[in-house]
């Protein structure tokens, strides 16, 4: 496994004949940040979601750390050190801030770090004791990274994180996923804004229907003719 | 020679089950909602033609016809009432479990409470008097009027579905709301429909119920609820034509089972809705329009 | 703002952690569950001196286990489990097999009969992968299947089938009321101490949502499996002590899924999640239908129905809810006066 700490090797998946992924291939170092990009439709939440075990993949594999995770169910894959936030943050909404993560101290493994900590990283010691389902939109995407991060990853996969958030919300984020890196958890960044990557990484991967098409620099990604084709619509 | 008898029987019979679970499927299969007091609005039909029966000698086949419209309007009126709160909840499936379990409750009581507790029953005289033959064996003729019959109120649900408009519409909105919606379709009226032809076909068939499962009382709609769910789950849920295998299915084993181990039969329906559950949630003709 | 309720498992971290957790002993919510454990305990310790109906109150710390039953698995997991009553039909033929067949005695032989149901709901635990819907009918399936094969009469050598258990030589009526009334205080010990527990917090979690609760590495279908468990073997002690009770029944008096669906009307009515909730859904309503139920079944099953529909409709915190919405709304205003 020449010492990734994630690969992703030929994983299809297919929803009733649709081929959401085909065959595509990730290698993620420890400790590095990849962003991971593509047009609607291209596969990269299907990756998310199969990496963290919502869906099984029907052929391929998925190694974390050398321990192969392809068909562990999900909860067992978060003890072996990968997680992930959604898109759209699914807090647990009927619990406070400080339940949502002693959750994920309680169950999310034993070298876990402390509570407090996962709170001022997120920014959220504040809001302690507030109702998750009162939290503003911001506030919930901290959460949910929170929530991930409490359960001391080695690889962290942030799904769409900038959306929605403005300017200012967007440079905090950044700082306080560049911080998580310095620490040595491995980013995979899928995002849509290219200006938000770039502040992050300048290591990236194209997605297109399912496969990987372009692995690189951002700078090269751009003007690479099979990126262009696929974003344009060619 | 049993064993012949059986196998007819069990054809007979599961079309019978096929048309008794076929309004369920529509609901529950489509809309999502668990309908519980199925067997009540079976039962609720059969009273019906036997009060049609014993009061104006109408016939229980033409009771089949007759109990639909008041059915469906019933069934678009209570649609139209707890689409509301089902459309808020978190949890639609769950609520609606409960939501017509209460009502369940309800009918039940009504009719025990209106029309006393005693079990209804029509003579297969009203239908056919005499037994018919088939390949050198004698079947109580009902069977095969109550057979027939099922077999053109089912292909008149099928002709619905994919013949015409509403029914279109109907299956559009099974597979996308949203999209349905996108598409001008009125959801709210036609799922409030489709409601309706559920109930009205339910009714339908509690109309000829009394003479195969030899009466209908209010206490046993559970029984029925579970029966029409054992059948539309191995027929595959939402899988309308399934209807019709999961019931021949169905009604097979009941009467293998009579057959051979007749202390065991009553456990058949359970037995069979478990066992696909746990096996094969998907059903026998295994496309999973709903996860189980 | 109200401090949560997790009483966390010392973890390494600093001391002032553990003065944190007694004076939370002291805190409201606290109070409030040891009274709703307390208060019925004591109550039914001491009524049979000014009622003398001791089956009717054995009856009713029944449907309040079995309430609290419903509480746990519903309350907890959002599973309904329409089904409860297999597990009581299953306890009360264990104890009552092991009385006759063992020897045993009756306070080990209910145990014994929980014992039964929490192994009955290991074996059945395929089922809590179904959803919620399918999980309810299929419970309610297994409920039906458990009593067609207990009361068959190819089983009557071992169950004795349709003709009934007669356990009348171990009758008591003091010692079937003492463990009346251990059974319920254990079953509201059991919801005051899950609520507080790490699997309590699983449990929240799961019913929020199941996916983020498995991403922060809980193991949903364990933990439900736990709340199944527990509310199994609840219902099998209660389904004992009724054998103790009435020591001469027949399979339809407790395989009846009619108390399946009391316990679960009487959670819902009080209100489920809450531990005062179940207690004051089954007083309030089992002694409305001893009262005019049993006469009129007909109507107390349309009462049923309605109150069903209205408090899932309009009311689903339940009286609990009521209770709840009514003291924060009189504690705002105190609140608003004192400023």
């Amino acid at each position: 496994m020449a010492g990734y700490m994630l690969e992703v090797e030929g994983v299809v998946k297919s929803f009733d004949g649709f081929k959401a992924l085909n065959g595509v291939n990730l290698s993620v170092e420890k400790g590095e940040i990849v962003g991971l990009v593509g047009p609607n439709g291209c596969g990269k939440t299907t990756l998310v979601n199969v990496v963290s075990g919502i869906y099984r993949p029907d052929m391929g594999k998925i190694c974390l750390d050398g321990k192969d995770i392809t068909h562990m169910p999900t909860h067992k894959r978060v003890l072996h050190g990968i997680n992930r936030t959604f898109q759209v943050p699914k807090p647990l909404s009927d619990m406070t801030v400080e339940e949502n993560i002693d959750l994920a101290w309680h169950f999310g493994g034993k070298d876990n770090l402390a509570r407090s900590s996962v709170l001022e990283r997120t920014n959220l010691s504040e809001t302690k004791y507030k109702v998750a389902s009162m939290l503003t939109a911001a506030q919930q995407k901290r959460l949910d990274l929170a929530r991930a991060l409490a359960t001391n990853p080695k690889v962290l996969f942030v799904d769409e994180l900038g959306a929605g958030l403005s300017p200012s919300e967007l440079s905090d984020i950044a700082t306080m996923l560049k911080e998580i890196a310095d620490t040595g958890v491995a980013l995979v960044v899928v995002e849509h804004l290219l200006g938000f990557l770039e502040s992050l990484t300048s290591r990236v991967v194209v997605l297109d229907a399912g496969k990987e098409i372009f692995e690189g620099r951002l700078k090269e990604a751009v003007k690479d003719e099979r990126v262009i084709e696929v974003f344009l619509g060619g | 020679m049993l064993f012949e008898y059986a196998i007819v029987a069990g054809v007979l019979f599961g079309l019978f089950y096929s048309f008794l679970s076929i309004g369920l499927n529509l609901v529950f299969g489509v809309q999502r909602i668990v309908n519980l007091a199925h067997g009540d609005v079976i039962m609720i039909g059969g009273f019906a033609s036997w009060e049609l029966y014993y009061t104006y000698h109408l016939s229980p086949l033409i009771s089949v016809l007759v109990v639909i419209p008041p059915a469906v309007l019933a069934g678009y009126v209570i649609y139209r009432l707890v689409a509301g709160p089902l459309s808020r909840a978190k949890d639609p499936e769950m609520l609606s479990l409960i939501l017509f379990f209460g009502i369940s409750q309800i009918l039940e009581a009504i009719v025990t409470i209106v029309l006393g507790n005693n079990q209804r029953s029509l003579p297969s005289g009203a239908v056919i008097s005499r037994p018919v033959q088939f390949l050198g064996q004698n079947y109580p003729g009902v069977w095969w009027i109550v057979a027939a019959t099922s077999v053109p109120m089912i292909g008149l649900i099928l002709l619905y579905l994919y013949k015409t408009k509403l029914g279109t519409a109907t299956r559009a909105i099974m597979s996308d709301a949203v999209e349905a919606a996108a598409v001008g379709i009125d959801v709210r009226k036609v799922s409030a429909i489709t409601f309706g032809v559920g109930l009205g076909i339910t009714a339908s068939v509690g109309a000829v119920a009394p003479f195969m499962l030899g009466g209908v009382d209010p206490s046993e709609g559970v029984n029925l609820t579970i029966l029409a769910f054992a059948v539309i789950v191995i027929g595959s849920l939402g899988n309308i034509a399934g209807t019709v295998v999961g019931g021949v299915i169905f009604g097979l084993a009941l009467e293998l089972t009579q057959l051979y181990i007749p202390s065991w039969s009553s456990l058949i329906p359970y037995a069979l809705l478990l066992l696909v559950l746990i096996v094969k949630p998907s059903g026998v003709l295994g496309r999973r329009l709903r996860s189980a | 703002m109200d401090r949560p309720t997790v009483i966390d498992t010392v973890k390494g971290e600093p001391k002032e952690r553990q003065r944190f957790v007694f004076k939370q002993l002291l805190k409201r919510k606290n109070v409030v569950d040891l009274l709703g454990l307390l208060i019925p305990v004591v109550a039914f310790s001491f009524a049979p001196h000014f009622y003398s109906n001791e089956i009717l109150l054995i009856s009713m710390m029944i449907y309040i286990a079995l309430a609290q039953g419903v509480n746990v698995i519903y309350g907890l997991t959002g599973y309904l489990p329409f089904g409860y009553v297999g597990f009581y039909g299953v306890g009360a033929y264990g104890t009552s097999l092991a009385i006759l067949d063992l020897h045993v005695a009756p306070e080990i032989a209910i145990v014994i009969g929980g014992l039964v149901s929490a192994i009955l709901a290991l074996v059945l635990t395929p089922l809590l992968k179904l959803s919620g819907s399918y999980f309810a009918i299929a419970t309610l399936a297994t409920a039906e299947a458990l009593y067609a094969l207990i009361a068959n009469p190819s089983l009557k050598n071992i169950t004795q089938g349709p003709y009934g258990i007669n356990i009348g030589a171990v009758y008591s009526s003091g010692g079937s009321y003492v463990v009346a009334v251990v059974l319920l205080g254990l079953s509201i010990l059991t919801v005051v101490v899950i609520k507080r527990s790490r699997l309590g917090l699983a449990l929240r979690a799961i019913r929020n949502d199941p996916v983020s609760a498995s991403l922060s590495g809980v193991n949903v279908v364990l933990e439900r499996t736990k709340a199944w468990v527990v509310a199994a073997a609840i219902a099998g002690l209660a389904g004992g002590v009724f054998a103790w009770t009435i020591t001469i029944f027949y399979p339809s008096a407790v395989f009846d899924i009619s108390i399946s669906v009391f316990a679960i009307v009487f959670a819902l009515f009080g209100g489920v999640g809450t531990t005062f909730g179940p207690i004051v859904g089954a007083v309030v309503l089992y002694g409305l239908y001893s009262y005019i139920g049993v006469t009129q079944p007909q109507y107390f099953q349309l009462i049923f129905g309605v109150i069903i529909v209205i408090f899932v409709l309009f009311l689903p915190k339940g009286v609990a809810g009521i209770a709840n919405a009514l003291i924060r709304r009189f504690r705002m205003r105190t609140i608003r006066e004192e400023a």
